[in-house]
């Protein structure tokens, strides 16, 4: 458990290190620091660098999601011969040495003796435990910052983070998950690879082998057709799995997608089923409205479409006026009449300059799993700017759907009105300012409700001065709870000329 | 944060310069004191005593007409003919009086180049079509054919991924080009599809505006 613990601590050092790094000759050095780091690692550190991997176009982190080194061959006959309580011989007419290791298990070419090439997905022996471990470690995750500060929901995260893991180990689980991917998507191109239930265990995996070019490849070596033929495919997965079936392939680093060329333009093999973000109907159909009010075919309000597909709306409230704005951003692909040059969409720098420090505020008010789903939104992103494919988005999402389920959410009252706490007083915003000379200020507003949780707002450098000056941070709250939010100066305080000012307006 | 404002301008006679840009070339006088500065929107000159050869270069819609009209200034003098550059035409003349050399251009268009623009195009399109559209396009007034080019292609990538296709084929052109296209100009436009062997009746009616008075 310690050299564990040693190993995790000195790998989120190096993440640290990783986003101060300012040169990119610094910020290269640590990177492949960092994914050598994370391959040793196996188990978590391994999946996080697969999921930076996954969100960056990142060379040293690509290189992990497809490198390991491997357990050796013998160790794994013996694991597969536990599970399956034969013998090897009775199973498979052969297997392969490793061709490939992940961060839970390794991949192994054999011949059923059935006689199909098969791939054997096999978990490291004692990684579960492994996991069980690192997730109990996962209440050293930062409280600082931002989580604190606009009163980041953690325990959701950390129990979204848990349930995925506990399912990613359990390789029936995933092997249910993928049957059902099979069965359920109806996509041109999309290949999911049959499995072998008699002989998938929970710690096995066996499914048809299937071959093909990475993505690299495709971007450098195949024609603009072919290439736009995997970009509609791979954007038609994404649409369906996540619209009409509620059931979205999680893990899109580049590692769990082979390209073969065929007849009728490509197929993309589909693998790892690992993690799989689930969205109920209701989620799904007000996002969808939330894209046709934002096209304008529907008339949604927007922070009631927000609060439907699972937004905290107290903390929306601080930022309703400028939600339309927001949506005009971030669903910006799908409401423009023609294709969206991908390169010229910053969505990331564009919510910044329309909300300031409030994006946050945004972040904050979303679901947990809305992380995993981002991931997969930015991981479609990366792979169709990797192939240099522009297609418009809204005619794709069409063809994706089943034309009924179009009209359904056209005609469907998803959205109710949302009732906001309201809280006696007449101040609407809480103020938070920190002014220190040569510094630049830091100014937000929250909510005025924020203020009955003032201990959490505080910064965790001001404890000192506060704890010096005997203010009772309680006593402002119940303060605020028996006389309501009226315009006040909370707190005014001085550490030597570091100024801390939070005050209701 | 600075702008720049003016340039010298030197001239062995400052006064007779001074009146051959404000009687000739437009320039209207911002302030005589202490060094006269006239301007003539975008440019700002100020005007001084000196030696050295000035040179000013003007661009021109119709080079011949401008040069033409220039010549009949009595100091005004042709130092080369007109020459044809790649993408501009360019004629130098003298004004003895004041020693300054006037270089007259005119930016040629795509079509004085008879040039045919690249298409703004993001998917594969029909053999032979990119050209027809290309020709098409030269209907549309210069004026307003960057814009068209750019509508037209967006327009018909969006009808062929719409269709379920990947390929751009011709009634996604045309049928780009008719919805791009203001109908006072449909005529024009039909005349110019027929011109590229295109059957224009599946795109447009002709009897629109041959019935209009």
């Amino acid at each position: 458990m310690i050299p564990r613990l040693w190993h995790i601590m000195t790998t989120l050092m190096l993440m640290l290190k990783l986003r101060l790094s300012k040169s990119e000759a610094s910020k290269q050095k640590v990177e492949k620091a960092l994914a050598k780091k994370l391959a040793k690692g196996r188990g978590l550190p391994m999946k996080v660098g697969q999921i930076m991997a996954g969100m960056d176009d990142n060379h040293a982190l690509q290189q992990l999601t497809q490198s390991v080194e491997p357990l050796p061959l013998d160790q794994v006959k013996k694991v597969l011969s536990q599970a399956w309580g034969k013998s090897l011989s009775e199973v498979l007419q052969g297997i392969d040495e490793s061709h490939a290791a992940a961060s839970l298990g390794q991949v192994h070419r054999a011949v059923l003796c059935s006689g199909e090439t098969v791939a054997i997905k096999m978990q490291y022996p004692d990684i579960e435990k492994a996991i069980q471990a690192e997730l109990s470690l996962a209440g050293m995750m930062p409280r600082g910052g931002p989580v604190k500060r606009w009163d980041f929901n953690l325990d959701a995260y950390k129990s979204s983070l848990k349930i995925n893991m506990q399912q990613e180990l359990n390789y029936l689980h995933e092997m249910k998950a993928q049957q059902r991917f099979g069965q359920q998507l109806d996509v041109q191109g999309l290949s999911v690879p049959k499995v072998f239930p008699q002989w998938c265990r929970s710690n096995v995996l066996v499914q048809a082998w299937v071959e093909g070019e990475r993505l690299a490849q495709v971007a450098t070596s195949w024609s603009q057709l072919e290439r736009l033929s995997i970009g509609k495919t791979l954007m038609q997965i994404m649409f369906q799995s996540l619209f009409q079936h509620g059931l979205v392939h999680g893990d899109p680093h580049p590692g769990n997608y082979l390209y073969q060329k065929a007849k009728q333009g490509a197929l993309v093999h589909l693998l790892d089923y690992g993690c799989m973000v689930e969205v109920s109907k209701k989620q799904r159909m007000a996002l969808l409205q939330l894209i046709l009010t934002s096209r304008g075919e529907m008339n949604i309000d927007p922070l009631e479409g927000f609060v439907a597909v699972g937004f905290d709306a107290l903390k929306l409230q601080g930022i309703e006026k400028k939600l339309p704005a927001l949506m005009q951003i971030i669903f910006r692909p799908f409401i423009l009449q023609h294709a969206l040059k991908l390169q010229d969409w910053h969505p990331a720098e564009e919510v910044d300059s329309l909300l300031g420090q409030q994006k946050w505020l945004f972040r904050a008010a979303g679901p947990a799993d809305l992380f995993l789903l981002m991931r997969v939104f930015q991981g479609l992103v990366l792979q169709l700017k990797t192939l240099q494919t522009v297609l418009p988005w809204w005619p794709i999402l069409e063809q994706s759907l089943h034309h009924d389920f179009l009209q359904e959410v056209k005609n469907t009252q998803i959205v109710k009105s949302v009732i906001i706490p309201q809280f006696q007083g007449s101040a609407s915003k809480l103020h938070v300012c920190i002014e220190q000379p040569n510094k630049a200020d830091v100014h937000f507003e929250l909510p005025a409700g924020s203020a009955l949780d003032l201990a959490s707002l505080i910064p965790s450098s001001a404890y000192g001065v506060i704890t010096q000056q005997n203010i009772d941070i309680q006593a402002i709250t119940e303060q605020l709870h028996q006389k309501g939010l009226h315009s006040s100066t909370l707190l005014d305080i001085y550490d030597g000329d570091k100024r801390y000012h939070i005050y209701l307006r | 944060m600075f702008y720049t404002t003016a340039c010298y301008l030197y001239s062995p006679s400052p006064e007779k310069t001074r009146d051959f840009l404000l009687e000739v070339l437009g320039f209207e006088l911002v302030e005589e004191n202490p060094v006269p500065l006239l301007s003539n929107g975008s440019l700002c000159l100020r005007l001084a005593r000196g030696d050295m050869p000035a040179v000013l270069e003007l661009q021109c819609s119709n080079l011949e007409q401008d040069a033409g009209q220039l010549l009949q200034h009595p100091n005004i003098e042709k130092r080369t003919e007109i020459v044809h550059m790649h993408d501009y035409l360019e004629q130098h003349l003298y004004c003895s009086d004041i020693g300054m050399t006037l270089i007259l251009n005119q930016p040629l268009s795509e079509d004085d180049r008879d040039e045919l623009v690249a298409l703004p195009t993001t998917l594969p399109w029909q053999e032979g079509l990119i050209e027809k559209a290309q020709y098409i396009l030269r209907a549309t007034p210069l004026a307003f054919r960057e814009k068209a080019r750019e509508n037209m292609v967006q327009q018909a990538e969006y009808k062929a991924v719409e269709e379920g296709g990947l390929e751009v084929l011709e009634p996604h052109v045309m049928q780009a080009f008719v919805q791009v296209t203001p109908p006072f100009q449909h005529q024009t436009l039909y005349e110019a599809m027929k011109a590229q062997g295109i059957d224009a009746d599946q795109y447009l009616d002709e009897k629109v505006w041959s019935e209009t008075p």
